[in-house]
C-alpha cells in the first residue's frame, strides 16, 4: 500500500524498535505484565528508550510554534527543509494558523480613489505578495478587514464586493443584495476563527437608514454560509444618528458601530437584535480588547482606555449604569518619539496589544506589553486605516 | 482544594536529574509532568530523568510550583512569572523545550514554543537552520524553486530581515 501521507522525521534507535515490536507482538495479557514488570527493570535504560521516541528539537518547533508565526514569515520559512516546507502548505496547518496567529500585524491604507497599501509594524514578519490588491479583477476600495480577510467593494458599476486573503490571493466574488447599501456603507466584516470550523464561515454587516420608517436604521446580512445577502427582521428606532462606516468593531460576533450622536449601536445578527450602548463623546475609537468591547480617547496629554465590563454582549440585557464601563490603561506616549505629547492626535486603532494614534501625517504605535513607543513609516494622513492580521485562513 | 489537618502528609517524589541529583517535589505538583504521572501510577517514588540535566530540572521545578499554585486570584503573577520565565537563551530555551517535550508538560512546551515564534519571526532562512540544527535537504532546483515560489517574503525589506543567529 503506498503511504499517501508523509510522517515527520522521527529519530527512533534500532534498541526502540525491537521493543516497540515487542510489545505489540504481545497479547494484552502478557502486555499487561510487561507494563507492570517496568517497575522492576532498571528505570534509567527505559528513560534512555523513552527519549528517543520523542521528537527532536526541530520536529517540536514545527508542530508547536510554527502556527503561531504571521504568513510572511512563514512564507520565507518553506525554504528551512523539506518538513517544514511539508508542514506550512498543508491546508490543515494554514486553518490552525488562522486559530493562532491573531495579532494585529499591520495596516492597509485607503485613499478615496488611490490603490491600497500595507503598512507592516515589522515589515520582515508581516507581509503581502501584493499589497496593491491587483490580483483582484477590478480597482477596489477595502471597506472592513476581518482576521485576515479583506471584504473590498468595487468602484465601477454594480459595485460587487469581493472577499479576499491578501497572502494566498484567494478572493470570492459576493453575490449581489436587494438593498442599495448607499456609496459609503457601514459595512462590517465579522470572521472569527475557530478551531472547529475548517471552512472559514464570516457573516458581512450593512447597517444602512432603513427605507420604510424614517429614524431608523436596518440590517443587511450576507452569511457565507448561506451565500445570500438577508435583511434582518430588526428595525432599530430612535435616534440615534447614523452609524459612522469606518468606527465598527465586532467582538464575539456582535457588531459596534460609533454613531455620530456618541451613542454605540449594538447589533447581534445571531439573535438578531441591537441595542444602543449609551456614551456621549463621538471621539472615541472602538475596539476589541482580549474579548470586550473597548473605547479609547484622548484626554489632554494622555490616551485613557475603557473596557466594557456589565453589558454582556451576548446576552444583550440591558446592564446597570453604574461602572459600565472600567478603565484598562491610561498611556502618555514617548514624547522623545512623538514629539509635543500635548499636540492635536486621533486615535486610529486599539486593541489589546497595541494602540496606533496618528499626528500630523505619521503614525505611532504603543505596545502595552513592552509599553514602547514606535514611528511607524509615512503615509497616515487623511486616509482610511484598517487593522490587518497576517493570517494564511483559506477561502 | 481541601485540605485536611496540618499533620497529613503530601506524597513526595524524588526527581533525579542525570547528573544524579535529587531533588524532592509533592507528587501533586509533580503530576502536571504527563511523563512523571505514568511513572506514579506506575508506583514509582524515585523519578530518573537521564536527559535533562541539573540546571534545567531546577527551572522546571521552579515552572511547576509556580503553575501547582495556581488559583484565580493569581493570574496576574503568573502571567509576569511566565513573562519572566522565557527571558534566557536561546541555548537555555532549547533545553528546556527539550525536557518540557520529554516530560509532557503541556503549558510549558506551549508557552516556550510560543516564546521561541516571537524570537525567530524576524529572522532568516540561514539563521533558522543554524539555531535549530537543520540541515537543508532541498537538491538545488528544489531550493531554487522554493526560493522563486516565496520570492516576495525573502525579498522585501531585505534589510530588516535578521540574519543572525541570536
Amino acid at each position: 500500500m503506498k503511504l499517501l501521507v508523509r510522517a515527520p522525521k522521527v529519530f527512533v534507535s534500532k534498541q526502540c524498535i525491537l521493543t516497540l515490536r515487542r510489545i505489540l507482538l504481545l497479547d494484552s495479557g502478557k502486555l499487561l505484565a510487561a507494563i507492570m514488570d517496568r517497575g522492576k527493570s532498571s528505570g534509567r535504560s527505559l528513560a534512555a528508550q523513552n527519549n528517543k521516541i520523542y521528537m527532536d528539537l526541530k520536529d517540536i518547533i514545527r508542530e508547536h510554534s510554527l502556527s503561531f508565526l504571521p504568513a510572511k514569515s512563514l512564507s520565507r520559512f518553506n525554504a528551512v527543509c523539506r518538513d517544514w516546507r511539508f508542514q506550512i502548505s498543508s491546508p490543515f496547518f494554514a486553518h490552525s494558523q488562522s486559530f493562532y496567529c491573531r495579532g494585529t500585524s499591520g495596516f492597509f491604507l485607503q485613499t478615496p480613489w488611490g490603490s491600497p497599501s500595507l503598512i507592516p509594524i515589522d515589515p520582515s514578519c508581516c507581509g503581502v505578495p501584493d499589497p496593491l490588491l491587483k490580483f483582484l479583477p477590478e480597482p477596489v476600495d477595502i471597506r472592513s478587514s476581518s482576521n485576515g480577510l479583506l471584504c473590498c467593494q468595487g468602484r465601477e458599476g454594480d459595485k460587487v464586493y469581493y472577499i479576499c486573503n491578501p497572502v494566498t490571493q484567494q478572493w470570492k466574488k459576493l453575490p449581489e443584495s436587494n438593498v442599495n447599501h448607499g456609496p459609503d456603507p457601514a459595512i462590517m466584516l465579522v470572521f472569527e476563527p475557530s478551531l472547529l470550523n475548517f471552512v472559514a464561515e464570516y457573516k458581512i454587516i450593512c447597517a444602512f437608514p432603513s427605507t420604510d420608517f424614517g429614524d431608523a436604521i436596518e440590517f443587511d446580512i450576507y452569511s457565507s454560509k448561506e451565500n445570500t445577502w438577508e435583511v434582518a427582521g430588526e428595525i432599530h428606532f430612535g435616534a440615534t444618528g447614523r452609524p459612522m462606516p469606518k468606527s465598527g468593531v465586532h467582538v464575539n460576533g456582535v457588531a459596534y458601530w460609533m454613531t455620530i450622536t456618541g451613542g454605540i449601536l449594538a447589533f447581534n445578527p445571531t439573535k438578531e437584535r441591537s441595542q444602543l450602548i449609551p456614551n456621549y463623546d463621538p471621539h472615541v475609537i472602538l475596539g476589541n480588547y482580549s474579548g470586550k468591547l473597548c473605547r479609547a480617547n484622548v484626554s489632554g496629554n494622555s490616551i485613557t482606555l475603557l473596557t466594557l465590563d456589565n453589558i454582556h454582549s451576548n446576552t444583550m440585557e440591558m446592564g446597570s449604569r453604574a461602572q459600565m464601563w472600567a478603565q484598562k490603561h491610561r498611556v502618555v506616549l514617548d514624547s522623545k518619539i512623538v514629539g509635543d505629547v500635548s499636540g492635536l492626535y486621533s486615535i486610529l486603532h486599539v486593541d489589546s496589544d497595541i494602540l496606533a494614534v496618528q499626528k500630523g501625517g505619521k503614525a505611532f504605535l504603543y505596545d502595552f506589553k513592552s509599553r514602547a513607543t514606535k514611528c511607524l513609516p509615512d503615509g497616515f494622513h487623511n486616509v482610511r486605516c484598517l487593522p490587518y492580521v497576517n493570517s494564511l485562513v483559506y477561502l | 482544594m481541601a485540605s485536611s489537618s496540618k499533620t497529613e502528609q503530601k506524597k513526595m517524589l524524588i526527581l533525579k536529574s542525570s547528573e544524579e541529583e535529587e531533588f524532592e517535589i509533592e507528587e501533586s505538583i509533580a503530576v502536571q509532568s504527563g511523563t512523571i504521572k505514568n511513572m506514579v501510577e506506575d508506583d514509582f517514588t524515585l523519578i530518573p530523568l537521564p536527559n535533562v540535566d541539573t540546571e534545567t530540572l531546577i527551572k522546571i521545578i521552579k515552572y511547576m510550583k509556580k503553575h501547582g499554585e495556581k488559583t484565580k486570584s493569581n493570574e496576574k503573577d503568573i502571567e509576569e512569572f511566565d513573562k519572566e520565565f522565557v527571558k534566557k537563551s536561546f541555548t537555555e530555551l532549547k533545553e528546556l523545550v527539550l525536557a518540557a517535550n520529554y516530560l509532557h508538560i503541556t503549558s510549558l512546551i506551549d508557552l516556550l514554543c510560543q516564546a521561541f515564534a516571537d524570537r525567530i519571526k524576524n529572522k532568516s532562512v540561514k539563521a533558522i537552520r543554524e539555531i535549530f540544527g537543520i540541515p537543508n535537504d532541498f537538491t538545488p532546483e528544489e531550493e531554487a524553486e522554493v526560493y522563486e515560489q516565496h520570492k516576495w517574503a525573502h525579498e522585501e525589506g531585505k534589510e530588516h530581515i535578521d540574519h543572525s543567529a541570536y
